[in-house]
């Protein structure tokens, strides 16, 4: 049975959402919908939105956003926190593994060739030791809930993640909006999240920074479909946001174009991935990053945010040994736990596979942002069939996972709640230490019954609450 | 052997070029096999001071032009002895790990023909002896010829043309070899030959082939050979692309031509080498 958000085992309002039931009668079905429309014109008013790729109509759409926010209790959020900080902690530690002895793939635990042939591993970075240690630090992991005391790690996203400035926003318009219901429930602030992250960022400065380190926000460009986000945190952190063609590379340094001149930079949050970063160590057609920047991070003059080459770690192929990756180099067992997964790859798991589409989720090894997927259940007979052959002509690039009764929240629907599946995904930094801000960004699937809750297929948002 | 090299290369702009930043690999790196003696580049006369290690273990450096240029001229120079190590190179602990290069790359891609090959060199007395035999293989079926391969040709394509250049047949090797689960890299460096003049050298590549116990041999099918004293590394990845040694980029525009002198002479045998060598 689904499990919900709001209600316990016998239907009752579990106490850490009484205060939102209590809200919604007070302000009725009516009265919620009049302040969602002000909600949407305050978000409409400050700009933000989310291109939608492939989807055609408005792609500076506004993405949806549900007033009812997505509740956890200190103690689920202790336990969270707990598998949240080792899951980060074990990633960067195996990043540092394969980019030096490789002593996983020694020890027999991960194969050798889904780490060395992969296209996310970066020879580039073999040997070289990064300040601090820290190849991803900001690591954003996508958690689902299947029962009260059953959460999940869906996938790990060790490079940019993108999604946080929907955690501000959405607090601070609740906040603004709904100031009683602050002063009634003890919620975590999450509002200190860009002060750590602009922290966390100048912990690993490089060698090369004798003062206090100039940290900036480099961004594609403003038709890159985040681009709210980059000048957002850039923003709140209060430091440049810069685009390639804004900085250079001398004597191993990276400096940024102002009109009074050049001035070093430090720290580089980059939000561009590794292949376009820098012609000259990556791909030599693009036409996008800054030459040199990578020999300059090699020789200590700057760090680059994450690591280029830290997406081996947040690969699908490697997500089933992340379990394996907390026992090998932290000596813990894993708090939270992955999905069962088949590797297509894999003879046994492909016939398993083969033999029961119709009940699972199969993804590309290498896609992201919900594309590419079956999910099988929701799936025709023609539809099945179509994805078999692809997984067929190719089986080492699938793997599939049992479809997941996902958690459902109460959210507003046109007549009154409804009840629609939710994800999770906080943001955790790592510097020289790891920092967790109590809180993430809550994703929700807002047609009836459907399981996907990327925002590039139609999802929404919601305020994430941790009860203190 | 102690032998002088000096590898001019030069880039004429038909207009003035913006932008121009350079990635050069010119700086071989003392190893068990070679040391350096002296050793200096330079780019339009002004010597280049830093250096970094790569994460193939290889000497890495960055120019960038302080404005417009209409040429470049990159001059790389110095004294290297060698001591004949049987074509083995030592790693060193910092460098990708052997398994990297068992990675296909599009220039290596292999195809039915490479896969035969691999299968015609595979010998019962193990993989050095495969080894052997796909050098010889490859040496014998894949003319040395200039002008019918381009940097862009594939292994696959320069096997069924049978012919190439020390480029192709290091690419043919490498596929190969990759293809017998072996671990195989290209090489760029120079090749003191005696039977050709002092100033009609070109940079030379040859493969590296992985084995335990044993750690980079060498495979120079142009020669048919083991790189012996006559081979001096310079820098090394999983294909000539990613080998290059010198990697430029500029601001649209601007045709380029691109031209090359290398010279390399034996130096005679000062008394400390003699004595090394007498080891």
């Amino acid at each position: 049975m689904t499990f919900s958000e709001m209600l316990g085992d016998a239907g009752e309002i579990r106490d850490c959402y009484a205060v939102v039931q209590q809200w919604v009668d007070e302000t009725g079905i009516e009265g919620l919908h009049r302040r969602l429309g002000e909600a949407e014109a305050i978000f409409r008013r400050i700009g933000i939105t989310f291109a939608v790729y492939g989807e055609g109509g408005d792609p500076e759409r506004l993405i949806p956003f549900d007033l009812l926010p997505r509740i956890f209790t200190a103690a689920e959020w202790a336990r969270l926190e707990a598998g949240i900080r080792q899951r980060a902690a074990a990633l960067n530690a195996f990043l540092l593994d394969v980019y030096h002895r490789g002593e996983i793939i020694r020890a027999g635990i991960v194969p050798a060739d889904i780490v060395y042939k992969n296209k996310a591993y970066k020879p580039e970075m073999a040997g070289f030791t990064p300040p601090g240690r820290v190849y991803s630090h900001i690591v954003g992991i996508d958690i689902v809930r299947t029962g009260l005391n059953d959460f999940m790690v869906l996938e790990d996203n060790c490079r940019t993640p993108s999604g946080v400035s929907y955690m501000l926003e959405n607090r601070e318009i609740m906040t603004r909006m709904f100031p009683e219901l602050f002063v009634r429930e003890r919620v975590a602030p999450v509002d200190n999240y860009p002060s750590q992250l602009l922290r966390s960022l100048k912990e690993v400065a490089p060698a090369a920074c004798s003062g206090e380190p100039t940290v900036v926000v480099l961004t594609p460009g403003s038709f890159n479909s985040a681009y709210y986000e980059h000048s957002y945190l850039a923003d709140l952190m209060g430091v440049e946001l810069v685009e390639p063609a804004d900085l250079f590379v001398d004597e191993g340094l990276v400096f940024m174009k102002t009109t009074s001149g050049p001035k070093r930079v430090d720290v580089i949050y980059r939000r561009i991935d590794d292949d376009f970063i820098d012609p000259l160590a990556f791909r030599p057609d693009s036409l996008l990053g800054v030459p040199g920047i990578f020999h300059a991070y090699r020789a200590g003059g700057v760090t680059l945010c994450s690591a280029p080459g830290a997406g081996i770690a947040d690969d699908k192929a490697i997500y089933v040994y992340v379990p394996e990756m907390i026992r090998f180099y932290l000596g813990e067992t894993a708090i939270l736990q992955n999905v069962p997964t088949w590797q297509c790859g894999r003879p046994d798991d492909y016939a398993h596979v083969m033999d029961n589409l119709a009940d699972l989720v199969v993804k590309e090894v290498h896609g992201s942002g919900g594309y590419g997927m079956l999910i099988g259940p929701q799936s025709t007979k023609d539809e099945i069939e179509t994805y078999a052959a692809r997984i067929r002509a190719n089986p080492a690039e699938f793997i599939a996972q049992p479809t997941l009764d996902l958690s459902t929240s109460p959210t507003l629907g046109p007549a009154g709640l409804v009840q629609r599946h939710v994800d999770f995904r906080p943001y955790c930094l790592v510097g020289k230490e790891i920092r967790l801000v109590p809180g993430g960004l809550t994703r929700v699937a807002l047609a009836e019954g459907s399981l996907v809750v990327n925002s590039s297929q139609g999802g929404g948002v919601k305020d994430t609450w941790v009860l203190r | 052997m102690r032998i002088s090299i000096r590898h001019e290369t030069r880039y004429d702009y038909a207009e003035p070029a913006a932008g121009v930043v350079m990635r050069l690999r010119l700086r071989p790196a003392n190893s068990n096999g070679q040391s350096i003696e002296r050793w200096s580049v330079t780019v339009n006369d002004v010597p280049i001071k830093r250096w970094i290690t790569n994460g193939y273990g290889d000497a890495e450096a960055l120019w960038r032009a302080p404005g417009r240029i209409e040429a470049v001229t990159i001059v790389a120079e110095g004294d290297v002895s060698t001591i004949d190590c049987a074509g083995v190179t030592k790693p060193f602990d910092g460098e990708a790990r052997p398994l990297l290069f068992l990675r296909p790359t599009p220039l290596t891609e292999v195809d039915e023909g490479l896969a035969t090959l691999g299968e015609q060199a595979r010998s019962a007395d193990g993989p050095l002896a495969s080894l052997h035999a796909l050098k010889d293989l490859v040496h014998a079926q894949v003319a040395w010829k200039s002008g019918v391969t381009t940097f862009e040709t594939t292994a696959a394509e320069a096997l069924a043309l049978k012919a190439g250049v020390c480029q192709d047949q290091a690419h043919i090797f490498i596929a190969a070899a990759r293809s017998l689960g072996i671990p195989a890299r290209y090489v760029v460096g120079y090749l003191r030959d005696a039977e050709r003049p002092d100033d009609e050298h070109d940079p030379h590549a040859w493969a590296e082939a992985w084995l335990d116990g044993l750690g980079w041999v060498g495979f120079d099918c142009a020669l048919g050979r083991c790189p012996v004293d006559g081979h001096v590394r310079i820098s090394c990845g999983l294909d000539a692309a990613d080998a290059a040694p010198i990697r430029g980029v500029m601001l649209p525009g601007a045709e380029t031509t691109l031209s090359h002198d290398v010279q390399i002479a034996s130096l005679p045998l000062d008394e400390a080498t003699q004595t090394q060598s007498q080891q």
